[in-house]
């Protein structure tokens, strides 16, 4: 049984069949086919070919089998209950952090007064620092706040210079001058923070009041990678809500046997191509960043698995296009089905072979009809020169006019609409030709 | 009533809640896996989800303040303090943060109280505490419920609070029935009960007609189901290779391919199993066959790359190919070992003997065809529980001497001294309730059933057995469920003439097969839609450890008559 592992190892990668180049993407490799061997026309058409084959291939005979339902299908579901605390969550931290701000801004004046005519000499800095900042008497104080240890010969006393609070030296932090200055924002007398004075002690709350501060600062930066990600994003957006869109119209369209849109199609579609490497090229960027954690990393990691698998998800997306021939066929197929319509129109109404023939010259004409922009409103113009005996006949010649315009100006809900009138039209009116002929039998 | 399509809700709408931009998911070890079970790693980074972390007292200090941050976790004492930890020095960017299930006013002060940067966007509660295993089975993964027969009261409260946010999750306030034999069951009833009028405004929503109901039910009112071997194929490799998180553990396995080794199954991702999952073995064996058969000629068709259009058919195909032949060679190799045990332990012989025992088939023999069976050497533990089948259902006077005979038996074959104490604990636990109705009517409708069956001839002898929630169930949707047994927790005021939707949990954990069961009544019955859910899901060797734990400490054995 375990045979079967064993022979599923094949050529892997998306080789190109002439120059054995692995392309990595399928688009790509295809893009790179139609370039590169572009001019044999007998490989383009065997690709072509083969794109339609092996789709069959898979919807037809896919291994998997569908089978009966197996899952209970229940009703579509509205998402659960949930409750919202933000409101009360806001009211219980505007309290704190008014309180918090308070508390910042006290220590931060305070620090400004402290900077504020600093002197150099130990002793009389000392004497600066007690006099704006009062400072605790030690008898009061037997142990240190924070750690409760006792304090002794080994174990002294020191005070905050923000606060004034005594704590040991294990549970107290420093800040340097230079940074003391720039907490206050004055760069100008960095001279004095060069000269290796040194650091204010801090207890533990002032410096964690002072850290959360600079935090706050820096929240905003942001990490190189950010740019690369918001421009895959871009290009996300741009495939997803234009080109795929827009591909496929004219992809409908070439069903259709449009031959003109041919160019614009393949225009498209290596917009795609483009657009695709882009996003390919950001990740693989993002990927080889330099990253400092290990989360980083990871991120970045998964990024480039998420634009693989969207890669791949697109590229299933669009199909091939189909070759001149393709279309040439499709449209010879639709003169040849729409002149034996006609032809039925005229044998059972011979009275209007007039017009039925003026009817086909439209449509020949309308072929050079100017395109019309999608955005542009659109309605179709009736024209003048349809004129037959039969009111029903008429009607229908107008709307297949309309069709044959609405098709051009990509109005395919319309084009759906107005296929519906002309059908019930045509129901119409050969009930009417059936019951012309049968009531000189009556 | 799609218990996955509810989580999974639930985290799209997280996902979305916070827009566009890089996201992180911080969980704890609960929530980890109750996404894992519905999500896909492929699926959530499509969500922009591209870093997954557990929130420990020692998180790594990266700051990535261009991270959003989705925050999903139980609301525990530990969470709550880690949480507090982390807001007050916030390594991302923002927080949007969701409890799942009901969380006090204290703690949303404490979190808020240490948020001084405001980094906090979101609070909110998404009743999300549930593993969903399959559209209509839950677990919360307990591995035990308490000691003595009665509840641990952690484990009380987080079933009460797992049944909580099912409701909540499916929109639904139900009529609370139990099992009246089941001190555990009435306890747990009370303690939804308290939460339904405690959280009045959660719990005022909009009903159909019919209100549904939530029926508890405890293990130990059918200790028989769980001793069984399955012959399904998501029951069979629960119980053979232990289905854990979705995960099958093949490492133990000599020689075996690294990307083998630790099996995903997930019914969500893998349409083979999800077609299969409810098949038994003898079937499942057929359609293995004939993929592989498949298969084989389709990787012959693609190793002759002599032409173009060979190569780029193969190119066209190769992602399905790829796909495919993962998967079928996953259940290939689960299907091996699967059958490897079967032939290993005697598997079919094995079974047949316990549905006879089950199903009281010739009772008369049943000793003497274990006897047979013990002799022929067949693993310590089949022949344990086998005795233990025994002891279970026999009742007869001889019983006593016999099953005291069976324990020689089993102790002459140096069968290890735990397995014999687990014949004693089983009958420890079994409910008193089955000896009490024994010789009563619910015997004789019983009997009468096995005697249609008889008449209908027995499709396959190894699934006999009908687990006995099967028959509550059936009972409850034709409203035939009798009251005195399964009485109502508040007085209703008219019966009850009809049954939409039904929550079933059962103290003590479910098995895969009880969950078939209840699959195959939902699809039988598509005016009623049941979902079944366990404080675990059980395979027997999980059963018979949660057996010893909860008879720990129960020093009297069940009826004074049947001492051994």
């Amino acid at each position: 049984m375990t045979e079967v592992s064993e022979d599923n190892i094949v050529l892997e990668g998306f080789l190109c069949p002439i120059c054995k180049v692995d392309f990595g993407l399928d688009l790509k490799l295809y893009l790179h086919f139609q370039e590169a061997h572009g001019e044999d026309q007998d490989l383009v058409k065997s690709f072509k070919d083969l794109f339609g084959k092996a789709k069959e291939k898979i919807l037809k005979n896919d291994i998997i089998r569908k089978e009966e339902r197996h899952y209970i299908v229940w009703e579509p579901q509205e998402i659960g209950a949930s409750r919202s605390h933000i409101e009360y969550f806001k009211n219980c931290r505007n309290k704190w952090v008014e309180h918090f701000v308070m508390e910042t801004n006290k220590t931060v004046v305070r620090l400004e007064k402290l900077l504020c005519n600093l002197p150099q000499d130990p002793n009389k800095r000392k004497v600066h620092e007690q006099t704006t900042v009062q400072w605790l008497d030690g008898k009061d104080v037997p142990r240190c706040p924070d750690c409760t240890k006792i304090f002794n010969i080994t174990r002294r006393q020191h005070h905050c210079r923000l606060c004034g609070s005594i704590i040991c030296h294990d549970c107290s932090c420093f800040l340097s001058l230079s940074k003391a200055y720039e907490t206050i924002n004055e760069t100008s007398k960095h001279q004095m923070a060069s000269m290796n004075l040194p650091s204010f002690r801090l207890c533990f709350h002032c410096g964690q009041v002072l850290e959360n501060r600079e935090q706050i600062k820096y929240r905003d930066q942001k990490p190189p990678l950010c740019d690369c990600y918001d421009k895959i994003i871009e290009c996300q957006n741009k495939i997803d809500n234009d080109l795929l869109i827009k591909f496929n119209q004219t992809y409908n369209l070439l069903k259709e046997g449009e031959l003109s849109y041919l160019t614009e199609a393949n225009n498209i579609r290596s917009n795609i191509g483009k657009l695709v490497e882009a996003i390919d090229v950001l990740s693989n960027r993002i990927l080889k960043m330099e990253s400092v954690s290990n989360s980083s990393k990871v991120i970045s990691k998964n990024i480039k698995l998420a634009m693989i698998q969207y890669v791949r998800s697109t590229v299933i997306a669009i199909p091939a296009l189909p070759s001149i021939k393709e279309i040439e066929d499709i449209a010879q197929k639709k003169r040849e089905a729409a002149e034996a319509r006609l032809r039925n129109v005229q044998e059972s109404c011979i009275n209007d072979t007039q017009t039925s023939r003026s009817d086909f010259k439209q449509h020949n004409k309308y072929k050079n009809e100017v395109k019309l922009k999608l955005e542009d409103g659109w309605s179709p113009v009736t024209n003048a020169n349809v004129n037959s005996d039969n009111p029903m006949v008429e009607q229908m010649n107008i709307i297949r006019n309309y069709i044959k315009q609405a098709k051009e100006a990509y109005r395919f809900d319309e084009v759906a609409s107005l296929e519906k009138n002309l059908q019930e039209l045509n129901e119409e009116y050969f009930k009417m030709q059936n019951n012309i002929g049968n009531i000189p039998e009556n | 009533m799609d218990l996955i399509q509810s989580v999974k809700l639930y985290i799209v709408k997280m996902t979305e809640d916070c827009g566009p931009g890089m996201k992180v998911l911080l969980m704890d070890k609960t929530t980890t896996s109750i996404v894992s079970a519905v999500f896909s790693q492929s699926e959530i980074l499509q969500k922009e989800v591209y870093l997954f972390e557990q929130l420990t007292p020692n998180s790594s200090s990266d700051n990535m303040y261009h991270m959003k941050c989705i925050t999903f976790l139980r609301p525990t004492k530990e969470n709550i303090s880690l949480l507090c930890k982390e807001l007050r020095n916030p390594r991302y960017g923002y927080y949007y943060i969701y409890f799942s299930n009901i969380i006090s006013k204290t703690d949303i002060k404490t979190i808020a109280e240490s948020d001084i940067q405001e980094v906090v966007r979101e609070v909110q509660e998404y009743y999300a505490d549930y593993l969903a295993i399959s559209p209509h089975l839950f677990s919360f993964n307990i591995p035990s419920c308490g000691q003595c027969l009665s509840w641990d009261p952690l484990q009380l409260t987080r079933c009460t609070q797992g049944i909580i946010s099912v409701l909540l999750s499916l929109k639904k306030c139900p009529l609370i029935r139990f099992q009246a034999s089941s001190k555990m069951s009435k306890q747990l009833a009370e303690k939804v009960k308290d939460i339904f009028s405690k959280e009045e405004n959660l719990f005022n929503l909009k009903q159909g007609d019919i209100q549904p109901q939530l029926l508890i039910l405890d293990r130990r009112e059918d200790p028989v189901t769980p001793l069984l071997i399955p012959w399904s194929y998501q029951a069979m490799v629960h119980e053979l290779l232990t289905i854990n998180n979705n995960q099958v553990d093949l490492s133990h396995i000599e020689d075996i391919k690294p990307d083998l080794q630790k099996l995903l199954l997930c019914a969500e991702q893998d349409d083979l199993y999800k077609q299969n999952i409810y098949k038994n073995f003898g079937e499942i064996g057929e359609i293995m066959k004939s993929l592989i058969d498949d298969f084989k000629s389709k990787a012959k068709d693609h190793k002759k790359l002599d032409t173009i259009s060979d190569m780029k058919a193969f190119v066209e195909n190769y992602p399905q190919f790829k796909k495919m032949s993962g998967t079928v060679a996953k259940h290939v190799v689960i299907m091996e070992q699967l059958s490897n045990y079967v032939s290993k332990k005697n598997l079919l012989e094995v079974s047949e003997l316990q549905q006879q025992i089950a199903c009281d088939i010739q009772s008369s023999q049943h000793t003497q065809k274990i006897r047979e069976l013990i002799e022929k050497n067949i693993p310590e533990e089949e022949a344990s529980k086998l005795v233990m089948l025994y002891a279970i259902k026999s009742v007869s006077k001889d019983s006593n001497r016999e099953l005291t005979s069976l324990i020689q038996l089993l102790k002459s074959k140096k069968v290890a001294e735990h397995w014999i104490e687990l014949v004693h604990d089983i009958m420890k636990y079994q409910s008193k309730t089955i000896l009490d109705n024994e010789n009563t009517l619910k015997n004789a409708k019983q009997i009468t059933k096995r005697f249609y069956k008889d008449l209908k001839g027995v499709d396959n002898i190894f699934t006999q057995h009908v687990p006995l929630i099967k028959e509550l169930v059936e009972d409850l949707i034709k409203s035939k469920l009798k009251e005195e047994q399964y009485p109502f927790l508040s007085e209703i005021n008219q019966p009850m003439k009809k049954v939409q939707d039904v929550i079933v949990f059962v103290i003590g954990g479910v098995t895969y097969e009880e969950s078939m069961a209840i699959y195959n009544l939902n699809t039988a019955n598509p005016h009623v839609r049941i979902i079944l859910g366990g404080s675990t899901v059980h395979n027997s060797s999980s059963f018979l450890n949660e057996v010893k734990l909860a008879t720990f400490g129960v020093i009297k054995n069940r009826t004074g008559s049947r001492k051994l």
